[in-house]
């Protein structure tokens, strides 16, 4: 199931290895460019034919891949973690289409350049994977400034997992702001925090039985990937148990 | 006819720093048959490539029947041209390999190039691949001959011998 996931998820630069790379680097690498390209019809016209060709081609086969990874990974996103974060999101919705184009788009530059079909292919498969290495880990979390959320922690509010928001850390900060526990969640019933406490902070406190803990957690949240609105996050209080 | 086919004017061809082909200056005239004769890298292929429009020239210029032949289909439809070692797409039959030069040209003779084929017993349904280099040699010479053109360009020895031997040579011209 694991390695049916990691197929799909690469699957777009396979149509740029073997529908984009040979395009112009087959015709070259057996001569028969000399053949076709000596006929009475342009160079032009042969490319925007064989490019259109090829690009339909594979802008039907991505589309059929989004619309059926959305039907399979529905139910899925609606009870985990959203569509917006990493692998889910790329394999569902406009992503893979353009990943798709992409890939041909690059697989027929590298066949041109370098002529020869199996270099071709290693180029497009390299050149694929830097930029979407690039764009995942440089690009996409720099599209927009995070939003950060600061809750009470012994609000009643709770992270709505459905609003499909990029939670990109989230942590527990005392009374004066500072961070003392990096990526933790703590749970506190909200009959145990003190108002007390709740007033002394403006409302970021909690009162564990024998302790006191001035905490409040702070979520940062990016917006959704590649152009989906922001959700803002709520979140639960427990009784001082944590879950990372 | 005292046209002239192809006039190269201080024609060059340069691969990276090495010239190919330089200073070439020639005036062919029309109705003749003419052999380009040369030594293993004289830039005989680079010559003729030039004049079909598959290279762009570094220095000088061609013309075929006054025209710049690169990128120009109006030139290209004058042209038939055999490259060296008769490339053609190897999965395609003959009749296939046909049937895509009636849709590559304006003029197209396919009943001319069906004829030979079939004069000289090569299969129509066969991959071409499947054929022998002579019988290859000849399906490519069919196509170019089936442009009907007022040029043809053997860059093959083969082809250009077949040819010259094809009792048809004198009536195609």
């Amino acid at each position: 199931m694991t390695f049916i996931g990691i197929l799909f998820v690469i699957l777009p630069v396979f149509v740029g290895i073997f529908f984009g790379a040979p395009l112009v680097a087959r015709e070259v690498e057996q001569g028969t460019h000399r053949l076709v390209w000596t006929q009475g019809v342009s160079r032009k016209h042969w490319a925007l034919v064989k490019f259109g060709l090829v690009g339909a081609v594979a802008l039907l086969l991505a589309a059929a891949y989004a619309l059926g990874m959305g039907w399979w990974f529905g139910p899925l996103t609606a009870n985990g973690n959203g569509r917006i974060v990493p692998i889910f999101f790329d394999v569902q919705g406009i992503v893979p289409i353009g990943y798709t184009l992409f890939a041909v788009a690059l697989g027929v530059f590298a066949g041109t350049l370098w002529k020869k079909v199996v270099p071709a292919m290693g180029v497009t498969l390299a050149g694929y994977a830097v930029v979407r290495v690039l764009i995942e880990t440089l690009a996409r979390p720099r599209y927009l400034s995070p939003v950060s959320a600061s809750l009470p922690i012994n609000s009643s509010e709770q992270i709505n997992s459905d609003s499909g928001a990029w939670v990109y850390s989230n942590g527990i900060i005392n009374g004066t702001g500072k961070l003392v526990m990096p990526d933790t969640i703590i749970h506190c019933s909200s009959s145990e925090a003190s108002p007390r406490t709740a007033e002394v902070n403006g409302g970021v406190g909690l009162n564990a039985p024998g302790h006191r803990v001035d905490a409040a957690r702070r979520i940062s949240l990016r917006r959704g990937g590649d152009g989906d609105g922001v959700k803002v996050l709520g979140l639960a209080c427990g009784d001082g148990q944590r879950s990372a | 006819m005292t046209d002239t086919a192809i006039e190269t004017a201080g024609l060059g061809k340069r691969y990276k720093r090495t010239w190919a082909l330089q200073d070439c200056t020639l005036h062919l005239p029309t109705g003749r048959i003419a052999a380009l004769v040369g030594p293993n890298g004289a830039g005989k292929t680079t010559l003729l490539h030039l004049a079909v429009g598959l290279l762009a020239p570094d220095a000088g210029s061609v013309r075929v029947f006054g025209q710049d032949p690169r990128g120009n289909t109006k030139a290209l439809a004058g042209i038939g041209f055999v490259a060296q070692d008769t490339p053609l797409f190897r999965d395609f039959t003959a009749q296939e390999l046909i049937t895509m030069g009636g849709k590559l040209n304006r003029t197209w003779d396919a009943a001319l190039a069906r004829t030979r084929l079939a004069d000289l017993g090569i299969a129509p349904n066969l991959a071409v691949g499947k054929l022998s280099g002579g019988q290859r040699a000849q399906v490519a010479l069919a196509l170019a001959l089936a442009k009907r053109p007022r040029l043809l360009l053997l860059d093959e020895p083969r082809t250009a011998a077949l040819w010259a031997a094809s009792s048809r040579a004198s009536t195609t011209r």
